[in-house]
């Protein structure tokens, strides 16, 4: 019994998705959980699983088409099984249902039945014609027309093997019968072997093996392999380069001492609140820039587009690669809100599962590498955002106080800003504020 | 080159058929007096007094008045008013009209035309609006034709009035009003029973069609060269005998065949060309035949599902891309 295979319903507000790519082509055995096609929506693709095994029976929506969610895009079913008109529960208009594709009915009857090897072979009569011209035998040609019938293109461009030509028997090579003998051993055509006194003796076979030899051996393993990117892989590269060929960009370091702040989490924790420093950043953070409304603008031509609303990014990263999904008005959320939304996001990024709508509307981008001791580095911007923070591990340092050497938790910051409307002085004052903030966690309720 | 209406060019074969041939005249009902329900005789009955004659609602006797008077010498045209009357007279139609020339051993002759407008005009519901031509094509002894616009229009009736054997014209109610272009009379080119014209020559697949079908063939070729395919597009014009060749020269190059017209699909008068291309070219075709047409149902009223009951380009579109799945 054939399944239909549905446009999925990504998120909330998702009402319609564009097929990026088919991975597999109809009649592909599609294993669950393997990669079916991909989503597009304006901000992110998404690979679909298949929810079973089968055999993709047919596609109905082909790469690049728009259709809302839950409409039926194709058909997974069994090896062999062809579709009827009553497995289709589509809600068609009265129209589609009247003048159903003649295609499908047609099929239903196109078996053709190979009497040689007693195996059906779904081919056009015209393929089967051009076949037997050719002498191809047709169980051979891979179909790739409509339900994945042979089709007159698959046997013009079908290419058979090769029959290996028996040289031993049809020519005669003249050769010493011990020459013969090692060469059948080894699998040797004497016709490559040339002979040095009218015909192939025992050191003509040698020298071949010893050159021969040598050219294998010479062989290098392969050291590169050619796969294709992912669909993120694809977004991402599109992504950053288009980041880097639209902002002019600098970066700026400051080293915050966390001392404070280390305090201030510990003491939210002895009363059951629970956050992580990415946390408590995107709730300063989200503070510093109401104060910094340059900081949390876009550039469009030559207008600036000031938001009035601060929706903070957190990076996350995932097994092959990386996604943005932002906490929509973080200045105005307590920071429990802040921490589970983020663990939410995080936990669904990884899953595969992140609604679209979760990855639009950033204003600003925190980025951590701190848990991987990174201690500064310029983080690429999010588009169309113009700064992104990069946050660094927190290590105990010498530093001077009140003339005096002590061991304080450190942290850098590492602010890329774009200078089309981030100036250097604008940046710094920022990041000093973003510092300030950090430091003296008190000032979150002035 | 001027632009007249399909309607307008009937009146004018009628004219000048009448003008040439003093044994041509016409009867039906409301053709004298009214000049025909859609205005195709207005103005023959003062051109030709006495020769364009109104009759009693009995299309027993237009049929079989048809067939004596030809019988006498004459070259009547008789006219149906709505092709869905034609059964009234079926033993007219098919035992006589069809059959007297054979009956007789050739010593008589049938030079009738019988007219029959048909089609869906909106809200002519089911015995207004049907097209009964693959009835026809069924029978020995009628040549069946239904042009598809203003010039064939013309030409297949003067060559119907002409034919010494009798014709069921078929004309379609929706297409009386469409203009195209039609030469002027010294520049015509006679048409001859029988012929199917490539309208639209293609490569990829060969879409045969008919009277207001065409419309459908022509759409959806248009479309479909968005997607490269290049479709060839045949009128077969006469449904019977129909231009075999033609067809099938075109299925072996095109290699696949897609048939639409607006009559019923099951028994339609394409399925013989269907059946014809599989016995006769069946190991040249690379796809399904694909075939459109109405439902298998009364045509309704209600003007909702008669929108329903209509085939459209995007319903060929579809299934010809279909079947081109893979291949572009």
């Amino acid at each position: 019994m054939a399944t239909e295979i549905l446009m999925p319903k990504l998120g909330l507000t998702m009402t319609d998705g564009t097929i990026g790519e088919w991975n597999k082509d109809v009649g592909d055995f599609v294993k669950k959980g393997e990669t079916l096609f991909t989503v597009e929506t304006d901000k992110l693709t998404t690979d679909v699983e298949a929810e079973s095994d089968g055999v993709l029976l047919r596609i109905d929506v082909p790469a690049g088409e728009t259709v809302s969610c839950k409409t039926v895009i194709g058909w997974i079913g069994a090896y062999g099984e062809s579709l009827s008109e009553t497995d289709d529960k589509t809600p068609v208009s009265g129209q589609a249902l009247l003048s159903k594709s003649a295609v499908i009915d047609t099929i239903q009857s196109k078996k053709a039945y190979d009497r040689t090897t007693g195996e059906y072979v779904l081919a056009t009569p015209y393929a089967k014609k051009i076949a037997k011209e050719k002498g191809y035998d047709l169980m051979s040609v891979p179909g790739t027309g409509y339900n994945g019938v042979v089709v007159s293109k698959d046997v013009l461009n079908f290419k058979p093997l090769k029959a290996a030509p028996d040289s031993r028997s049809d020519i005669s090579v003249k050769a010493s019968p011990l020459s013969e003998k090692v060469a059948a051993e080894l699998e040797i055509d004497l016709k490559d072997i040339k002979a040095s006194h009218g015909r192939i003796l025992a050191e003509d076979l040698l020298r071949y093996i010893a050159e021969t030899h040598e050219k294998t051996s010479s062989y290098e393993p392969v050291r590169e392999e050619i796969k294709p990117m992912s669909s993120m892989r694809k977004a991402i590269a599109r992504n950053m380069l288009a980041s880097v060929q639209t902002s002019p960009t600098v970066t700026f370091n400051l080293s915050v001492d966390m001392t404070e702040m280390k305090h201030y989490r510990e003491q939210l924790k002895r009363v059951d609140i629970n956050v992580s420093y990415t946390d408590l950043i995107v709730k300063f953070v989200a503070k510093a820039l109401s104060e910094f409304p340059l900081l949390n603008c876009s550039v469009e031509d030559n207008k600036i587009i000031y938001k009035k609303y601060i929706n903070v990014g957190v990076a996350v990263a995932l097994e092959n690669g990386l996604l943005v999904p932002n906490i929509a008005d973080a200045d105005k959320k307590s920071l429990p809100v802040i921490s589970s939304e983020i663990k939410e996001l995080a936990k669904l990024a990884r899953e595969g599962k992140l609604p679209p709508e979760k990855l639009k509307g950033g204003t600003f981008t925190i980025t951590n590498l701190g848990m991987y001791g990174i201690e500064s580095f310029s983080p690429i911007i999010n588009q169309p955002e113009v700064a992104i923070m990069g946050v660094n591990t927190i290590e105990d340092k010498v530093v001077v106080r009140n003339g005096e050497i002590c061991i304080r938790p450190i942290m850098n910051l590492s602010l890329t800003a774009d200078h089309r409307v981030v100036d250097g002085s604008l940046a710094a004052q920022f990041l000093h504020r973003v510092k300030n903030l950090l430091e003296t966690p008190a000032l979150i309720l002035a | 080159m001027r632009k007249i209406s399909f309607s307008e060019a009937t009146r004018e074969a009628m004219a000048e058929e009448m003008e040439k041939y003093p044994e041509v005249f016409v009867m039906g009902e409301d053709i004298a007096r009214q000049g025909g329900i859609f205005g195709q005789f207005k103005g023959l009955p003062d051109e030709f007094p006495g020769r364009v004659i109104d009759t009693p609602i009995s299309e027993t006797f237009i049929v079989g008045g048809g067939v004596g008077a030809a019988l006498a010498g004459t070259r009547p045209v008789v006219d149906m008013h709505f092709a869905d009357f034609i059964g009234v007279a079926m033993d007219e139609v098919f035992n006589q009209m069809a059959k007297v020339r054979y009956m007789f051993g050739g010593q008589a002759k049938i030079p009738l035309v019988l007219r029959a407008p048909d089609g869906l005009a909106g809200g002519g519901a089911a015995q207004h609006s049907q097209s009964v031509e693959s009835w026809f094509i069924h029978i020995p002894g009628i040549q069946v034709v239904a042009p598809s616009n203003p010039y064939d229009a013309k030409m297949v009736l003067k060559a119907a009035i002409e034919s010494d054997d009798p014709v069921l014209y078929f004309e379609n109610k929706v297409l009386y009003k469409e203009y195209a272009e039609v030469p002027e009379k010294e520049d015509e080119v006679p048409y001859q029973i029988g012929k199917a014209r490539i309208e639209r020559e293609g490569k990829d697949i060969t879409i045969v069609s008919y009277s207001i079908g065409m419309k459908n063939a022509r759409a959806a070729a248009d479309r479909l060269l968005n997607d490269g395919i290049q479709a060839e597009i045949i009128d077969l014009i006469t449904l019977s005998p129909w231009d075999k060749e033609t067809v099938i020269s075109s299925v072996k190059k095109t290699h696949r065949l897609c048939l639409v017209s607006e009559c019923v699909k099951q028994g339609g008068a394409l399925a013989e060309v269907a059946a014809t291309v599989a016995e006769e070219a069946l190991e040249y075709l690379d796809a399904p035949i694909l075939r459109y047409g109405a439902p298998f149902t009364p045509i309704p009223f209600a003007p909702t599902l008669e929108k329903l009951y209509r085939v459209y380009p995007d319903d060929l579109v579809k299934g010809i891309k279909g079947v081109f799945q893979g291949t572009i």
